[in-house]
């Protein structure tokens, strides 16, 4: 058994049932409150230039369900990446969708969603895909997300 | 031997961060079933971090190693590796030290289960109506009940129960707990992160929100949905694997709707 002593610093911890998991021995101090997220922290922080000229069609991802249900994001001429850590275009904020989870790419004037060798996999309207080129109205779904892709103005 | 598998995650009311991780195989890694639930600990989102490195890394060992079945030498090479994996995150990154993260695994095939934990993220087999722990729990207090230093009673609301004693990714060496169990026709294996117990739902009450019809899925957003009813101050995360009831040929669960 590995149980490390008891923690030799620090009085007892408070008798509280809400009390975070932390380990015996106090490596650190658990945080008092984890800290609230930013309304914005959902949202990819890139804003495409406006002056930019697209260069070709634009698409939209809509979050349908899922801890970030609401939200919708441009994909068009930059690959929009999908997953739990916070260097992602779009984080979704699930225990089933991997850090770097898809990536939704153009090629020509297509949109492809790609896996980036996921958990819990990728779905094309009900598929595991590894990569999968998309039509209007498809449904994908990582962990609990469930994502509308619609090409705009199409 | 039919596998229904079923999970469900909510971050709590007063949890912004899910720090829990899920994975849900089907007949993949030379297994029926692989459930795995890891709940992570840690500032900021290390806790996610190390839970979601945790998972990530056990299923792609258990993707690449060229074996199969549910062999319990096999998940501790697996369980052995994502304690490396969070362990060496967690050296190279400030921000992420000290984080570490339970895990629960249950990997299934021909009607056996390999089992596996560091922490207190419980498995349960539900069998004929009755709930059995499966799991060990690496609370504090349950390591000093198994050392006969505090009796089961006092370690229900002892003021330690939060702390653990053995986690995957803080120490560089991990000491799973495994197990291997026969399944039997209508048996459910839960794997949950403590958040169930935090809210105050009993084993029994999740076994009977769980598989009171034949709809799992349901089943599983039921007990999602109790734990907010109580207040669910933490993450609650679980996924559940039953096995399918032959309902031509046997009376064992008459009730169930399949």
């Amino acid at each position: 058994m590995v149980a490390p002593p008891p923690s030799s610093s620090g009085g007892p911890a408070p008798a509280d049932d809400r009390e975070p998991t932390t380990l015996m021995p106090a490596w650190q101090p658990p945080p008092t409150a984890p800290p609230p997220l930013p309304e914005t922290m959902a949202m990819p922080a890139r804003q495409q230039p406006a002056a930019s000229v697209a260069a070709g069609p634009q698409a939209e991802l809509t979050i349908e369900s899922g801890p970030d249900a609401g939200h919708s994001h441009r994909a068009g001429d930059h690959a929009v990446r999908m997953g739990r850590s916070p260097d992602n275009d779009i984080i979704l904020r699930d225990p089933a969708t991997s850090g770097h989870h898809a990536r939704l790419e153009r090629r020509g004037d297509q949109f492809w969603v790609v896996d980036l060798g996921s958990t819990n996999g990728t779905f094309v309207n009900g598929e595991s895909i590894q990569e999968k080129q998309l039509n209007q109205g498809d449904r994908l779904t990582l962990g609990q997300n469930s994502v509308h892709f619609a090409v705009l103005g199409a | 031997m039919r596998l229904r598998i079923a999970w469900a995650t909510d971050p709590g009311l007063e949890r912004e961060e899910n720090e829990d991780s899920v994975a849900v195989w089907r007949h993949k890694a030379g297994l029926d079933t692989l459930i795995v639930v890891c709940d992570g600990m840690g500032g900021h989102a290390a806790g996610q971090e190390a839970s979601s490195l945790a998972v990530s890394t056990v299923t792609k060992v258990l993707a690449e190693d060229g074996e199969e079945g549910p062999d319990v030498e096999r998940l501790t090479r697996a369980c052995k590796e994502a304690n490396k994996a969070v362990f060496m995150a967690a050296q190279d990154n400030p921000d992420w030290l000290g984080m570490g993260s339970t895990m629960v695994i249950a990997a299934i095939r021909a009607g056996e289960v390999a089992l596996l934990n560091v922490g207190d993220s419980p498995a349960y087999l539900f069998r004929n109506g009755f709930a059995k722990l499966i799991s060990q729990d690496h609370s504090w207090p349950a390591e000093q009940v198994r050392l006969g230093l505090i009796k089961a009673e006092e370690a229900a609301n002892h003021p330690q129960k939060h702390k653990l004693t053995r986690a995957v990714g803080v120490w560089e060496q991990v000491q799973p707990f495994t197990d291997k169990i026969k399944l039997e026709e209508g048996d459910a294996v839960v794997l949950c992160s403590d958040g169930v117990e935090t809210a105050g739902v009993s084993v029994e009450e999740m076994g009977r929100l769980l598989l009171k019809d034949g709809n799992l899925d349901r089943g599983a957003e039921r007990v999602i949905e109790r734990c907010r009813e109580l207040g669910a101050p933490d993450n609650v995360t679980l996924a559940v694997a039953r096995v399918e009831v032959d309902v031509t040929k046997t009376a064992v669960l008459p009730k169930l709707k399949i």
